[in-house]
C-alpha cells in the first residue's frame, strides 16, 4: 500500500465503573508514518486501540478505515477483526507458546494465496509492488526479510518460553507484519522492555515501518517515546480526544492546561545536529543555535527534539556578560500571562519560547509586550530527544 | 433382592413409546434397549460430565489474548480453537477422556439397564463379575475382578506420566 490510508473513528463506549470513551478522530496515515495515541494512564488509549482492532464493540458511533467502514453500530455494520488485515502487538509479548518462532510468525500465513500476495505474486521475476517494497532486487521472501531486520532470523526453532522479553517482542512483531497488514496496531510494545533494548526496537520498529510502508498507531504514556516515533499525535484524556496534530506542533502549543499538564509543561523544538566539540553539542532550531551538554554523542544531521522546561528560562534585559550559561538568544516579549506570583512570558526569540518567572522579577525588568530581552538557557537544560524519523 | 437381567424381548417396530425411539427403530431396524450402539449411547451420556469439568477448565485457562492475537491474524474462530485453544488444552482433554473412560469401565447400573446381558453384545466386565457372583462362581469374578483393577491401575498410571511428560505440558 503507497498510498494515505484514512482513520476516521466517532465512537462511544461506557464501563460499570462509570468511565466513559466519547472519541472522535479523523486523521490521515501516509505509508511508514506513525500515529501516537499519548494520555494518562486510564485515559482510553488501549480501549480506542482495540475498538479499530474490532476487539471491543463500541457502544455507538463509527469507525472507518481506507474507505472501509469496520464499524458502524447505527447501520449494524460490523467488520471482524479477520477482515481488518491489521497487525496487533500487546504491551506483553502473546506468542503462541505451543508453537515455535518460525511458526509463530508464520501463523497468519496460511491459503497458498496468502503466501502468494505477500510474495509479490507467482513466478513474477521483478516482484510485484510487494516485493519492490523491500527494496532492489528479485523478491526474497519478505518474512524472512523482516525476521533478518528484527534480528530474529536464527531463533526459528526456539520456543516462546526459550526467549528473553526483547526477542519475544520482536517475534510477536513479526507475527504482527507478516500477513501484510494494511494498519498495525501497537499497544505500548516497549513497555516491559529493559531500557537499551526498548531504543534499538524502537529504531528497528521505525525502520521496518519505512521498509513495508505500513502506517502505525502506537499507545503510550511515554513522552520521549511519543516525541521519538511519532509523526502525529492524538491527546487522550478522559476518554476524549483532546488535541490532533503533529508532534512538535502539539508538544509546543497545548491546546488548554489540562492538555499542557499531561503533555509535560517544556517546549519542543524541531531541531538538527550540527556538530559537537568537548561534550556540548551545538543543534540549529530554525536559524538559531543551541548549545546542548549531552553525554551521548549524536551524529550530525540527525534529527532531534530539544526540549527546555520553562522554569529554566531566564530573561535578562542587558546585552549579557560573561556568565556560565552557554545559550544567550535575542528575543522579544509576545505575551504575559499571570497564574498566581508566577508568570508565563512567551517569546519569540526564532521560535517561540515559555518562560517562567516571579511576578516580581518581571516588575523589576519591566517586561511588557514587546520589550527586548535576552533569554538565557544553561546547555544542561537543553535535553535532546532523537526522532527515528529517517524523513529529511 | 436379586436383580435379574432382562432378556431381549421381541417387540413389533410400533412398540417404542417414544415418537424419537419410534423414529430411531424405523431408520435402524431396531431399537436401542438391549444393542451395544444404546449401551454406547447411554453411557456418553452418563458418563460426560466427567469430561466436561476438565475440559471447561482447561478451555477457560487459555488466555484471552493469544486468541485476540490469532483472530488480529486473520485466522476465525473456530480455526482459532483447533490451532490454539485445543493444543493448550491438551492436559485437561486427556485426563477428562481418560477419567471418562475409567468411569464407564466401572459403571454397572446403567449398563444392565440399558444393556442387560447379551454375551460378546453388551456384556461388560462389571456385568461379567456380578454374572459370576450371582452363579456362585467366585474363582471367575475373582479372575475377572483381578484383571479389572490392573487395567484401571494401569490406566490412572499412563494418565498421570501422559500428564507429567513435556509435549503435554503447554510451554507457558
Amino acid at each position: 500500500m503507497a498510498e494515505t490510508a484514512s482513520l476516521t473513528l466517532a465512537v462511544t463506549q461506557g464501563f460499570p465503573s462509570g468511565f466513559t470513551i466519547d472519541a472522535s478522530l479523523d486523521v490521515d496515515l501516509p505509508p511508514g508514518s506513525i500515529l501516537v495515541l499519548f494520555g494518562p494512564s486510564g485515559a482510553g488509549k488501549t480501549t480506542i486501540l482495540r475498538q479499530i482492532a474490532g476487539l471491543e464493540h463500541p457502544a455507538a458511533g463509527t469507525i472507518r478505515f481506507d474507505g472501509e467502514v469496520w464499524c458502524d453500530i447505527k447501520r449494524l455494520l460490523w467488520c471482524p477483526p479477520q477482515k481488518r488485515r491489521i497487525g496487533l502487538v500487546f504491551q506483553n509479548p502473546t506468542l503462541f507458546p505451543h508453537l515455535t518462532v518460525r511458526d509463530n510468525v508464520r501463523y497468519g500465513i496460511r491459503s497458498a494465496s496468502d503466501a502468494q500476495r505477500v510474495r509479490g505474486g507467482p513466478g513474477s521475476a521483478t516482484g510485484g509492488q510487494t516485493g519492490v517494497r523491500m527494496g532492489v532486487g528479485p523478491p526474497s521472501d519478505p518474512i524472512a526479510e523482516t525476521e533478518r531486520m528484527l534480528g530474529i532470523g536464527d531463533l526459528g526453532n526456539r520456543y516462546p518460553a526459550a526467549l528473553s522479553g526483547g526477542e519475544a517482542q520482536r517475534v510477536a512483531l513479526a507475527r504482527a507484519l507478516a500477513p501484510d497488514p494494511r494498519l498495525l496496531l501497537l499497544d505500548e510494545p516497549f513497555a516491559s522492555l529493559d531500557a537499551p533494548a526498548r531504543l534499538r526496537l524502537r529504531r528497528d520498529v521505525r525502520a521496518l515501518l519505512q521498509t513495508t510502508s505500513t502506517p502505525a498507531i502506537l499507545v503510550t504514556h511515554d513522552r520521549a517515546e511519543a516525541l521519538a516515533m511519532g509523526d502525529t499525535v492524538a491527546v487522550i484524556i478522559g476518554g476524549r480526544v483532546r488535541q490532533v496534530g503533529l508532534v512538535s506542533d502539539v508538544f509546543s502549543r497545548p491546546g488548554d492546561a489540562e492538555i499542557a499538564a499531561s503533555l509535560g509543561i517544556e517546549a519542543v523544538l524541531p531541531a538538527r545536529v550540527i556538530g559537537s566539540s568537548g561534550g556540548v553539542i551545538e543543534v540549529a532550531v530554525g536559524d538559531v543555535t543551541l548549545h546542548v551538554a549531552e553525554r551521548e554523542p549524536m551524529a550530525p544531521r540527525t534529527l532531534v527534539y530539544a526540549c527546555v522546561r520553562a522554569e529554566d528560562v531566564t530573561l535578562e534585559t542587558r546585552a549579557a556578560g560573561q556568565a556560565s550559561t552557554r545559550n544567550h538568544l535575542a528575543a522579544h516579549v509576545v505575551s504575559i500571562a499571570s497564574d498566581g506570583p508566577i508568570d508565563r512570558v512567551t517569546l519569540n526569540c526564532g521560535f517561540a519560547l515559555d518562560a517562567l518567572i516571579t511576578r516580581r522579577s518581571r516588575e523589576e525588568l519591566g517586561l511588557t509586550v514587546g520589550t527586548p530581552v535576552t533569554a538565557a538557557i544553561k546547555a544542561t537544560s537543553v535535553h535532546l530527544v532523537s526522532r527515528f524519523s529517517p524523513k529529511a | 433382592m436379586v436383580i435379574t437381567a432382562p432378556v431381549a424381548p421381541e417387540r413389533s417396530l410400533n412398540a417404542w413409546p417414544s415418537p424419537v425411539g419410534r423414529a430411531y427403530a424405523r431408520i435402524v431396524g431396531q431399537g436401542l434397549p438391549f444393542t451395544f450402539e444404546g449401551l454406547l449411547i447411554a453411557s456418553v451420556l452418563y458418563s460426560m460430565p466427567f469430561a466436561v469439568q476438565p475440559f471447561a477448565v482447561e478451555f477457560a485457562s487459555v488466555d484471552q489474548r493469544l486468541l485476540e492475537a490469532s483472530w488480529s491474524l486473520g485466522v476465525s474462530p473456530l480455526e482459532t480453537f483447533r490451532r490454539v485453544v485445543i493444543p493448550l488444552s491438551m492436559r485437561g482433554l486427556v485426563t477428562g477422556i481418560v477419567l471418562s473412560f475409567a468411569h464407564t469401565l466401572g459403571e454397572f447400573g446403567v449398563v444392565l439397564m440399558v444393556g442387560g446381558n447379551l454375551p460378546g453384545v453388551t456384556r461388560t466386565v462389571s456385568i461379567s463379575i456380578y454374572d459370576a457372583v450371582q452363579s456362585l462362581d467366585y474363582a471367575a469374578a475373582s479372575r475377572t475382578s483381578l484383571l479389572l483393577l490392573i487395567v484401571s491401575f494401569i490406566i490412572l498410571a499412563f494418565t498421570y506420566s501422559l500428564q507429567r511428560s513435556v509435549w503435554l505440558k503447554p510451554r507457558r
